[in-house]
């Protein structure tokens, strides 16, 4: 088992944004966690990478507890993060964005990732971008070098952060290509999304959050046709999320 | 006993003044992330600003307004013309309120050079409540003090500008989107600040005469101040503000009064120690 | 876990073809070259007849250069602004006096003492950072100058007889040189600068630069790849105080008189003129900027008042218009002169 969470918890003062969460990955798997507006899932991914720390229950990755680690030696040990928002180092090049996490790179038993600058562009489909600036990078190219660094330190669980938000079609595909190659080799995936069409592609299998808990897991298709899923998401965009 | 509540009282006039010119700088930052130390300099034109008038012949009530005008508008003249084009970095907002000082406090010593200036008490007389005494005029300067933050305070809560204010503190993006005019709260809390700042600058000079370096040697309390009450938040300046001048006042008449500027100090690493936000926890502003 | 085939991208739009041809990399000499070239040219300053006066000024210039190279560091490299470097620069010159008037020591061991203490210092004065969020910390270094300052005055060993100061009467003695002229010393500081430079190039290169960088560019991405950014900075601001002691060690020996009021907010406040003004991006910034900010006043000669007031609008103006400094400024100029003789390149499709 990759990652164990028992009867996660987290308050803000009176708001219990996370009241109890169960669930596991398996090494290998392709997981989403989705769930409207304040379901708690970005409290979850924060809780879980360290960013946060929990007001109660456990989190295990690898057979460690790593419930109580901050962001930093969460990733020492392979579980790293990617964001959604200011991704990248902004004013270094592609190249430098990639040779300081090579710098940190962990060599690990059963995950063997590129380890070089030009296998990494490649991997991300970067080619031709190495000497420019990270913030002249377009939107896309950007989302993928933010994943790129991650993948700079051979990790062996990716927690990607509504990596496809903002996308055009033609970049989700991309994005989608470079995270299908990414679970070839090896690497354990969890995502965070909103765009069910992009989780149906990707994912095996989806867990959905609602008010800080669990309401049903399941393969995407199965998910889009529970009852609960469809009553949590209505008085949202319904149709378009699902 | 009696010595103690004579002290109390002191630290109850400073911290006052103390808090009036921290509202300025805890207002900028809670809203921009902007550390202003220019707003030191605020102080001193609002003083000198009064001496012109006072030694003209305005009276003194006429000439604490308008030194609150005069400050309000340096205020928001910084901000247009300079912190304006720093808000994406406020690290160079900090550089540039630098410079600021020196600009300000240059163009101040041109005027009027270095030396000690003193208006006569537009008060006179002293109010006693058994052995301790406390001056007319000193008793002014802690009532505008209480009287312009509370009514501060209550705009906030009441009126339009001041809800528009607080929403932009909480969450500068959604406030944009539901019709907050940005531009005009800043440039408001600005006006505001530098309007507080100007009438502390008059009291001062109402109570101790004032120099060019006044405002230098206040701007630091000042962020003393808005540290230990928790940066964005009045209510914190305000007791902050006098928690620090009982500080100096008592451990200057108690310990030395050498080390009178000291006590602020070690009272705000203590603060921190504990609650790293201060006090209350103020707003972090827009970008956090 | 399902097997995924990985679809293949050849021949599709995805296809990047073949990679773009790696670029340049450039010798490991290569970015050391402008420091030893410039400190080549202020080699042969002093034979075209500069008057005593010049080389007295020019000294002084370097040692606010090394001042400099100590906030230099920390800001340039990490994005950590101090006021509170000012602080170690005092050290530096206080251990240097104490340690000669008391204790009769020579140059060296006071360099290396004032190096200690100034890293000591830096380090110490940026704990803060292990309690305080966002831009609280300089807040708190401004803090932490004032009240050094106040408890300075109050000392009177550093305060000096009547709050005169404390006089330093050794002149520099090294293998048999005496420092103590002028010209001398300006070899010796211009050497110990063109030290600091060549080592602060090497910094910027080296793993610990590059983790400094990261830390300026994006502090929560940095941590995400599992680096520990606040005792990087806590460092930092060490090496920073440490460069910074070393300066005082200098200005004590060659201005033979130090007071507190020389190393407060003030002065601060120029040290960040400096740096600011001679621009963040190229080593060479401190020497530049400390030209602009002590020579230049001085060929001019304005009243003291005056020089204030345009430190204050050479500042307002460098943070506005030419963030990047006069070097970033004159390096971009050339940077769009280049631009608009090479034909444009479009971004790659993505």
């Amino acid at each position: 088992m990759m990652l164990e969470v028992r009867q996660l918890a987290k308050n803000f003062g009176a708001v219990r944004a996370v009241v109890s969460v169960d669930f596991d990955v398996e090494r290998g798997e392709r997981m989403a966690l989705i769930g409207p507006n304040g379901s708690g899932k970005t409290t979850v991914f924060n809780a879980v990478t360290g960013a946060l720390r929990p007001s109660g229950g456990t989190v295990r990755f690898m057979d460690h507890d790593i419930t109580k680690d901050s962001m930093e030696r969460t990733a020492r040990r392979g579980l790293v993060r990617t964001f959604q928002h200011d991704a990248v180092f902004p004013g270094l090049t592609v190249e430098e964005n990639l040779e300081l996490p090579l710098l940190r790179r962990v060599e690990r038993p059963d995950i063997d990732l590129p380890s070089t600058v030009d296998g990494l562009i490649d991997l991300a489909n970067l080619g031709g971008t190495e000497g420019r600036l990270a913030k002249n990078l377009s939107y896309g190219n950007r989302r993928r070098l933010g994943i790129a660094i991650a993948v700079a330190l051979n990790p062996v669980m990716l927690l990607l952060d509504e990596p496809a938000a903002g996308l055009n079609e033609r970049e989700t595909h991309d994005l989608q290509l470079m995270l299908q190659r990414l679970s070839g080799l090896g690497v354990t995936l969890m995502v965070i999304e909103h765009d069910m069409p992009f989780i149906t592609a990707l994912c095996e299998r989806v867990v959905v959050l609602n008010t800080g808990e669990v309401i049903a897991t399941g393969t995407p298709t199965q998910v889009r046709k529970d009852p609960a899923v469809i009553e949590a998401y209505l008085g949202g965009s319904v149709a378009d999320d699902l | 006993m009696q010595e103690f509540l004579q002290q109390l009282v002191n630290g109850v006039v400073s911290g006052s003044l103390y808090s009036l010119i921290a509202i300025g700088v805890t207002l900028v930052y809670g809203l921009t992330n902007l550390i202003n130390f220019a707003h030191g300099q605020v102080v001193t034109i609002g003083a000198f600003t009064a001496w012109s008038a006072t030694t003209s012949g305005v009276p003194f009530a006429l000439a604490v307004v308008i030194a609150a005008i005069v400050g309000g508008l340096v205020s928001v003249a910084m901000e247009r013309g300079g912190f304006r084009f720093t808000r994406a970095n406020p690290i160079n907002g900090f550089i540039l309120s630098l410079g600021l000082i020196f600009v300000l406090e240059g163009v101040m010593v041109e005027r009027y050079a270095d030396t000690l200036h003193r208006i006569p008490d537009p008060t006179s007389g002293v109010f006693r409540a058994g052995d301790v005494q406390i001056s007319y005029q000193r008793l002014i300067v802690v009532g505008v003090a209480l009287a312009l933050t509370g009514v501060l305070m209550s705009s906030l809560k009441y009126t339009r500008m001041g809800r528009a204010t607080r929403a932009y503190a909480e969450d500068p993006d959604t406030a944009a989107l539901m019709g907050v005019n940005t531009e005009r709260v800043i440039m408001a809390v600005f006006v505001v600040g530098g309007a507080l700042a100007g009438v502390a600058g008059s009291l001062l000079l109402s109570l101790f005469g004032v120099t060019v370096t006044l405002g230098a040697a206040f701007v630091v309390k000042a962020f003393v101040v808005s540290l230990i009450g928790g940066l964005g938040s009045v209510e914190g300046a305000l007791i902050a503000g006098i928690a620090v001048g009982l500080a100096e006042t008592l451990g200057s008449a108690y310990i030395s009064s050498s080390w009178t500027d000291f006590f602020g100090y070690v009272l705000v690493i203590m603060v921190l120690l504990v609650r790293p936000s201060g006090i209350f926890k103020g707003s972090e502003g827009a970008h956090v | 876990m399902s097997d995924t085939i990985v679809p293949s991208v050849a021949g599709t739009a995805l296809d990047p073809g073949t990679v773009a041809a790696a670029p340049r990399r450039t010798p490991w000499w290569r970015p050391y070259l402008p420091v030893v070239v410039f400190a080549a040219v202020l080699t042969v300053l002093p034979f075209i007849g500069l008057s005593n006066r010049h080389i007295h000024l020019a000294v002084v210039c370097l040692i606010w250069t090394i001042a400099a190279y100590g906030l230099f560091v920390p800001y340039a490299f990490a994005g950590q602004m101090t006021v509170a470097i000012v602080t170690a620069w005092g050290v530096g010159a206080y251990a240097t006096g104490i340690a000669i008037k008391y204790w009769d020591w020579t140059f060296v061991p006071c360099v290396l003492l004032s190096i200690g203490l100034g890293f000591l210092a830096g380090m110490i004065m940026a704990l803060p950072i292990l309690r305080t969020k966002g831009h609280y910390f300089v807040i708190i270094t401004f803090v932490i100058a004032e009240a050094v300052t106040v408890a300075a005055n109050n000392w009177d060993v550093t305060s000096g007889a009547g709050g005169g100061g404390m006089s330093v009467s050794q002149s520099i003695s090294l293998f048999g040189i005496d420092f103590g002229e002028r010209r001398n010393m300006y070899y010796l500081c211009l050497a110990l600068a063109a030290i600091v430079a060549l080592g602060v190039t090497w910094l910027r290169g080296s793993r610990f630069g590059k983790h400094l960088a990261s830390v300026r560019e994006n502090e929560e991405l940095a941590r995400s790849i599992g680096i520990r950014t606040t005792w990087l900075k806590i460092v930092v601001l060490g090496v920073g105080g440490g460069i910074t002691g070393l300066a005082g060690t200098l200005y004590a020996y060659y201005l033979s008189h130090i007071a507190v009021n020389e190393f407060g907010v003030n002065r601060a406040i120029t040290l960040i003129l400096i740096v600011v003004v001679g621009g963040r991006m190229s080593v060479l910034g401190p020497f530049v900027g400390a030209a602009i900010a002590y020579y230049l006043p001085e060929l001019i000669d304005l009243d003291p008042n005056r020089v204030l007031i345009a430190y204050g609008l050479a500042l307002g103006v460098i943070v506005i218009l030419l963030p990047t400094g006069v070097i970033g400024g004159i390096e971009g100029a050339f940077d769009r002169i280049r631009r608009r003789r090479r034909t444009p390149t479009t971004e790659v499709a993505s």
